[in-house]
């Protein structure tokens, strides 16, 4: 008569990062059947950051709506800023899908002025 | 005088709210077990919305119910007619109405149970709705001081007919003569079953068409159809034309029951005639309140 020999072991594996604050860049893109949807969002945002974002709702076949961080806007005109993101957004989303995007701005100003 | 039924005789006085936060999951779980289909939301004591199965349906499991709710519902007065409630209803493409009573929510009008309700006032046989579907929309013309005419057909020796072939025959024709009546009728104009072999047509009087012409019309599409059995059709038309100069008075209920009235006379001195139609006029100002 044998005896077998059983052994169980776990393998432990973490790794950390840094809790982004809010968790979410300068752009979020909503699919029409996210399983978040823009109001849920909103709120999450509301309470992390209070009034740091900007939920536009936009008339798209896929997209429902945008979340923007309200300083973009400060740049560039929420209609062209829009425009812009479901433009390029729309190339890359579905309905199901939630995407965060990161949104540089550079406003190049050159002015002549007389001596 | 006809009894026009109104959103307080068939709205839900017993209803759920439900809040803002909660998932969608929960309250399609929660429609399931109370058999409701629609109910108002709430967000910290506030009316914000409300939601149907249907949106629940179209919505992502996960979301809140926020995020699947309609927002600014539509709030309907208690005593508002049916008729008028489905019109709303078309109008806006929405699910459900909430209902207002003595200044505050006092229930909820899903669409299906208006529809139900509705589904009694249309005549089995034939499809066509009852007679108080004319009540209803001569009554709102008249309220909102348009002119009106009424057509009322009867199809001629109907009896005969039914005694003649049997009733199954006698349905048929009825079955017919109503398609045809459906069929040519103008769109902005209102036709209903009145009652046995019995039609009534309302009809706007901005049309192009008036209520001679169109008698003359249908009567004449009837009388060149091939009905079952080979059997030779025609109706008799009476009608009232409103042409009138001076504002009316108060009760267009009874206005209606006049010229419902006179039209029907008008299409049994037809038949009396052997004429197809017999034009009814007002004889006074008086006569017609």
């Amino acid at each position: 008569m044998s005896i077998m020999k059983e052994s169980k072991k776990a393998e432990i594996q973490m790794h950390l990062t840094e809790f982004e604050m809010p968790p979410m860049q300068d752009v979020v893109i909503v699919g029409r059947n996210a399983p978040i949807g823009p109001e849920a969002l909103k709120r999450m945002v509301d309470v992390l950051s209070p009034n740091q974002y900007k939920i536009i709702k936009v008339d798209h076949p896929v997209i429902e709506a945008i979340v923007v961080r309200n300083a973009l806007m400060n740049m560039i005109p929420e209609g062209k800023l829009s425009e812009f993101i479901l433009e390029e957004g729309g190339k890359i989303v579905d309905e199901s899908t939630i995407i965060k995007a990161h949104v540089n701005i550079t406003v190049h100003v050159s002015k002549s002025i007389d001596l | 005088m006809i009894n026009i039924k109104r959103v307080a005789n068939i709205y839900h006085k017993e209803f759920y709210a439900v809040d803002v936060l909660d998932g969608v999951s929960k309250i399609k779980s929660f429609f399931l077990e109370t058999e409701n289909s629609c109910c108002p939301v709430m967000d910290d004591g506030k009316l914000v919305g409300v939601i149907t199965y249907k949106d629940l349906l179209r919505t992502h499991p996960n979301r809140i119910v926020a995020d699947a709710m309609r927002c600014e519902p539509v709030t309907v007065p208690a005593e508002m007619p049916l008729w008028q409630a489905k019109e709303l209803f078309e109008e806006t493409g929405l699910d459900v109405f909430l209902v207002e009573e003595e200044g505050r929510i006092s229930g909820i009008l899903p669409r299906n149970l208006l529809e139900i309700q509705l589904g009694s006032h249309i005549d089995l046989l034939t499809g066509l709705y009852k007679s108080d579907y004319i009540y209803y929309h001569g009554v709102r013309l008249l309220e909102n001081e348009q002119e009106i005419s009424i057509v009322f057909f009867d199809i001629n020796k109907f009896g005969v007919i039914d005694k003649t072939y049997g009733h199954t025959v006698g349905d048929i024709i009825l079955r017919e003569v109503s398609k045809l009546l459906k069929e040519n009728t103008p769109s902005e104009a209102f036709l209903c079953r009145f009652g046995g072999d019995e039609f009534a047509v309302l009809l706007p009087t901005h049309l192009d068409e008036g209520a001679a012409a169109l008698a003359y019309r249908l009567a004449d599409t009837i009388s060149q159809h091939s009905f079952v059995s080979g059997i030779k059709v025609s109706i008799s038309a009476g009608a009232i034309e409103g042409r009138r100069h001076e504002k009316r008075a108060d009760d267009p209920w009874n206005t209606m029951d006049q010229l419902i009235n006179i039209a029907s006379l008008g299409s049994t001195e037809a038949k009396k005639s052997n004429a197809t139609l017999f034009m009814a006029e007002i004889q006074a100002a008086s006569e017609i309140a």
